[in-house]
């Protein structure tokens, strides 16, 4: 594309941070899992949300109690929230875990993933032994167009919304740049926001279990076209919590502990419009280069023809996202994402199941509770321990995308029933 | 609330459409950065934009965010484009912007300019697509535009684009 500028430099940058294959110092384990059902919580407190969650995720392992956490990072962006300071007394105070140490982080919808990571550091460094992510979220605390007001400014406020841009107006402007340039179609969208609403059917912590039919698709209202309602997620209320150990300890706290092969992040521009690529998630690119050089993959070997990746989670906060994602995660070839879709590559039973928990569209998307959530769900798809309708078989290596803004900061993490699961999958 | 941080990067690119040109590569930013993505230099200086350009991407939005409701010029639908500049010889990499459509015959009817999937003559699909008046490779100009009127009566103005009036070839 002649209109796209070059990007020498970040390109630089990320091979140069791709060779450093930054590891952990000592390796991590995910032991235990919680989180709400995702809903319209119209009677139940944020930090009450937030309790059910972590105490969830601590039932989920043996022999941890609240005595035990040395350290829980909470995700939370406070969305018509007057609680923007103080944020990590307000909920340590609720739920009672004083003199720990909490901190709270925030980076628009992939919050949690970056709780997460901070939580797998400050465990991987020996600076906690029991570490706690969590994420909470209420979106139907205040009324829907100050939620939209809010969310625009996951862009820019002076160069952007100031304009009218929505936040789905955003992803409109990726729709309408990769139907250009590669040829994708609504009906590529359609397929991908059936699939999900097909998978969440089987997820009960789902705020939409239900299919959805391409009538109902294609009749939807326009949002920000070439965006319609069902190609949107929606305002959800719900949290969740992830319990991470050392690698070493993990099997003292359960059976089946799921290891963190690789946490990555990267940036891109807020602007959308500063951005190199317009017909994807430039960062999502960068953070997953990083995270596969980190467990010794090529970015060849995430193709779905290698079958080392076996379940993937992605950011489907628009459908557009998740078609763009399959290439920026290098799942598909970029530019045939939407070919790859035809052939039912990311449906269950297809070569990568992804999003089998509904994703953001049907599942739900409360912006600080997403990241953890998705982790929830690898965690149970490599235990096995799934709904039968949506569990890929004998999961081995799961793949988790988390974007934040309009793909300002994007996190990337895999995970593996064993630290060397990919590389064992590399040798097949 | 207006925050003289935001006023710093707003008043030569949002009013006067200038961009800031790095002293040691040449590449211009819009609106500025304090370092050059490509060579790290830290040294502008400012430098008017061309004013003409080609669509790069577009939506049609079909309701004004709540902030814009109350005093907007376009109540919706109303596009918003991202815009590639042309370059010159002072501005040699494209530039690219965000703004709002403007002197169109708005409100725009959402159902002719957003096409839905059909036939053409020979019949052949067509997919949903954008009509042919505003799309991807679409020549405009920028102008200078009243934007809309914020609670206390204060006025923004902003750079909107516009469609040429002999509509000039397209990309
Ligand atoms: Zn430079």
């Amino acid at each position: 594309m002649a209109s796209t500028p070059d990007c020498y430099r970040i390109k630089r940058e990320v091979n140069k941070m791709a060779a450093k294959k930054f590891g952990f110092k000592r390796n991590v384990a995910i032991v235990g899992v919680g989180q709400t059902r995702f809903d319209r919580h119209f009677t139940r407190s944020s930090p009450d949300l937030l309790a059910e969650a972590l105490l969830v995720a601590l039932d989920d392992c043996n022999n941890i109690e609240p005595k035990d956490i040395d350290e829980h990072v909470l995700g939370y962006c406070g969305l018509g929230s007057l609680y923007i300071a103080n944020v990590a007394g307000y909920f340590g105070d609720y739920l009672g875990l004083m003199p720990k140490p909490m901190s709270r982080t925030e980076n628009a919808c992939a919050t949690s993933s970056y709780a997460l990571r901070l939580t797998i550091a400050l465990v991987a460094s020996g600076m906690a032994d029991i570490g706690v992510a969590s994420g909470v979220e209420k979106m139907y605390e205040v009324g829907t167009s100050q939620i939209l007001y809010e969310m625009s400014r996951g862009g820019d406020t002076e160069f952007e919304s100031y304009y009218g841009v929505t936040f789905a107006g955003h992803y409109a402007f990726l729709a309408s740049r990769h139907f250009h340039e590669y040829g994708s179609s609504k009906k590529h969208l359609c397929k991908i926001a059936m699939k999900n609403h097909a998978n969440a059917v089987y997820n009960p912590m789902a705020q939409f279990q239900r299919a959805i039919t391409e009538d109902q698709y294609y009749g939807a209202l326009p949002v920000a076209m070439p965006m319609q309602m069902l190609d949107c997620c929606p305002l959800t209320d719900g949290a969740g919590a992830i319990i991470v150990v050392p690698a070493e300890d993990a099997k003292k706290y359960t059976d089946t502990p799921v290891y963190v092969l690789a946490s990555a992040a990267a940036t891109a521009s807020l602007c959308t419009f500063r951005r190199h690529e317009t017909a994807g998630i430039e960062a999502a690119t960068f953070a997953s280069d990083m995270a596969y050089a980190q467990v010794g993959m090529k970015r060849e070997d995430a193709h779905h023809t290698k079958k080392v990746i076996d379940v993937v989670e992605v950011h489907d906060c628009f459908t557009i996202a998740e078609l763009s994602a399959y290439g920026d995660l290098g799942l598909a070839k970029k530019g045939e994402e939407h070919l790859w879709v035809e052939r039912d590559g990311p449906m269950v039973g297809g070569d990568i199941p992804v999003n089998p928990d509904g994703g953001l569209k049907a599942k739900g998307h409360p912006v600080s509770t997403t990241g953890v959530s998705q982790a929830r769900t690898l965690v149970r798809q490599l235990r096995g321990e799934d709904d039968p309708h949506v569990q890929v078989p004998g999961a081995e290596v799961g793949l988790q995308h988390n974007v934040g803004g309009s793909g300002t900061a994007v996190a990337v993490h895999m995970y593996g029933r064993d630290l060397d699961s990919v590389q064992k999958k590399l040798k097949k | 609330m207006v925050y003289e941080t935001i006023f710093d990067r707003s008043k030569g690119a949002k009013y006067r459409l200038m961009g800031m040109k790095c002293k040691k590569c040449g590449r211009v930013y819009y609106p500025f950065q304090y370092i050059c993505e490509d060579c790290y230099g830290h040294e502008f200086e400012e430098v008017s934009l061309p004013r003409m350009g080609t669509i790069h991407s577009l939506n049609l939005i079909p309701v004004p965010p709540a902030m814009m409701m109350d005093k907007v010029e376009y109540t919706g639908p109303y596009y918003t484009v991202m815009v590639d500049l042309d370059t010159n010889d002072e501005v040699k990499n494209t530039v690219r912007l965000i703004c709002q459509m403007t002197d169109l015959p708005y409100p725009v009817d959402l159902t002719k300019a957003w096409l839905p999937a059909g036939k053409d003559e020979n019949g052949n699909e067509l997919p949903a697509r954008w009509a042919d008046d505003v799309k991807i490779g679409t020549r405009v100009e920028l102008v200078f535009r009243k934007q809309f009127v914020v609670f206390d009566g204060g006025v923004k103005y902003g750079i909107n684009a516009r469609l040429l009036p002999d509509k000039e070839g397209g990309e």
